[in-house]
């Protein structure tokens, strides 16, 4: 089996739409949490977000294609080329046909889909742009950045509520690993942001009123999210081949399901992933220095995911330092392991562990180390990002620094 | 509106919800009692929003946990009007 490095990251987020500015955003433990501007929230009972800013799709595409590509294809696109562009890999034939897109999304062309809705049902307006369809299928992003590149080998995307990325990050891993792909361009992103949805989730009463304080004892609920993060994966030998620059190694994927409930996480779920995780990457569990959790800032999620930590790694989670980045851009649903995989990758290249923003007091039933509102730094040997969805779906990434040998 | 007080229609509605008599629901019995976890909790909670064509605060969710407390938040809820949030029309779609 091949190994498999990441060599390039694209990120279009709430703390800026590049790479540099994200990263300056995480490591500052700046939240870019605040009020919705996108739409009117009077008739909501939250109003806050992590919304993507300064974003000008006219600088992106032509209008010509514009109509045909949703905010959350937008994303992923943009994120897929600055990628691309970081890795400096050149795509010959050979190698189109070697190389394949694979992405996650929950929701993919929502935002397409709502106006539509709303101009049929509301308005009752019967004829309708044929754009809803192509905008609003979920694989728009593999599609595009396929065709964008060239690119013919396996191209999908995988939908699995809040652990679509990781799950997209996660095949495109395997499929380089067992020499099925020698490139993949993969991850994640979302758009959630439209009055359908945003009431959607009003009525799961999960969402804060205030902010995401992941891990404290006064936590009051996730805050939502929008944006992207698209990386280069390709085989240890490929990259070397081409004298690529290396971020880190991805090493381990473990997935799981809860079997238990719809919306009440399971420890034991949650435990079974991340330890297959290290399993599959040959990690040892005290190798792990970081974790980049799920931490939504639910009552539920956190106090679980502390107890399935516990459940992994025993004593030694003592001294792993834990952070939840959705603090600062939100929960970024399918794009969420995408975003958070980013954040991690950069941490372990960048020997910079990045904080848990909007911290008060831990609560006592989370017994783990948080790394409070500031940056920690710190080289650590592996890191996992833990994703966790809705119908108990898991899926976790185990990613090494790459050390030149 | 339909007849009854509060309390008798509350009860109405658990005992519809849980598909059963409505001498079978006391004021003391709580929504784990019922076999109703989270999510059926809030169900149960739209039901009750329903009943009474109101909105419960998410604050006032955390508070109802059996059928005096759900009792309780409702009347609450009756006596200060200027505390459930309003439900004007909702706004034009975004479409960019």
């Amino acid at each position: 089996m091949k190994r498999v490095v990441i060599t390039g990251v694209g990120v279009v987020s709430p703390m800026g739409n590049n790479v540099a500015d994200f990263w300056d955003g995480l490591s500052a433990g700046r939240s870019a949490i605040a009020p919705i501007q996108k739409l009117d929230t009077t008739t909501l009972r939250f109003h806050n977000a992590a919304e993507v800013h300064g974003f000008d799709p006219n600088e992106h595409f032509e209008e010509k294609n514009l109509i045909w590509i949703d905010p959350f294809a937008q994303y992923g696109i943009v994120a897929a080329r600055e990628a691309v562009k970081d890795s400096g890999i050149e795509f010959d034939e050979a190698l189109r046909d070697r190389s394949g897109v694979i992405t996650g999304s929950c929701l993919g062309g929502k935002m397409t889909e709502d106006a539509l809705y709303y101009k049929l049902y509301a308005e009752g307006q019967q004829r309708h742009q044929p754009i809803a369809i192509p905008r609003g299928m979920s694989n728009a992003v593999a599609s595009h950045v396929s065709m964008e590149f060239g690119l013919t080998g396996a191209t999908f995307t995988t939908s699995t509520a809040c652990s679509s990325a990781n799950h997209a990050i996660g095949q495109a891993f395997w499929l380089v690993r067992q020499g099925k792909l020698d490139v993949a361009l993969t991850g994640g992103s979302e758009a959630p942001l439209c009055y359908g949805n945003l009431k959607a989730w009003e009525t799961m009463r999960v969402v804060s009123q205030d902010t995401c304080r992941p891990f404290s004892r006064d936590r009051t609920g996730m805050i939502l999210g929008e944006g992207g993060a698209m990386f280069v994966m390709e085989s240890l030998d490929h990259a070397q081949a081409r004298g690529a620059k290396i971020y880190a190694e991805i090493a381990g994927f473990g997935m799981s399901a809860d079997a238990h409930h719809l919306t009440m996480p399971l420890a034991t779920g949650a435990a079974k992933a991340m330890r297959q995780s290290l399993e599959d990457g040959g990690i040892a569990p005290e190798q792990v220095g970081y974790v980049n959790a799920h931490g939504t800032a639910t009552q539920a999620n956190d106090v679980m995911e502390s107890e399935a930590l516990r459940i992994v790694f025993g004593d030694h989670t003592d001294n792993i330092a834990v952070s939840s980045t959705k603090s600062m851009h939100g929960h970024t649903l399918g794009a969420a392991g995408a975003i958070e995989s980013a954040a991690t990758v950069l941490a372990l290249h960048n020997n910079v562990l990045p904080p848990t923003a909007n911290f008060t007091e831990l609560d006592p039933e989370c017994n783990i180390d948080v790394i409070a509102n500031e940056a920690r730094p710190a080289e650590v040997e592996a890191a996992i990002s833990n994703s966790f969805a809705f119908g108990g779906l898991n899926a976790v990434l185990a990613f090494k620094k790459w050390t030149r040998k | 509106m339909s007849d009854g007080s509060v309390a008798e229609r509350v009860i109405k509605v658990f005992a519809a919800f849980k598909k059963v008599e409505p001498s079978e629901i006391k004021m003391e019995t709580t929504f784990e009692e019922l076999g109703l976890d989270s999510l059926d909790g809030l169900n149960l909670i739209f039901e009750l929003e329903e009943e009474f064509d109101l909105m419960v605060p998410d604050d006032k969710v955390q508070s109802m946990k059996s059928v005096a407390e759900a009792v309780e938040g409702i009347e609450w809820l009756l006596a200060n009007p200027d505390q459930i949030p309003k439900i004007p029309p909702p706004p034009a779609a975004s479409t960019k």
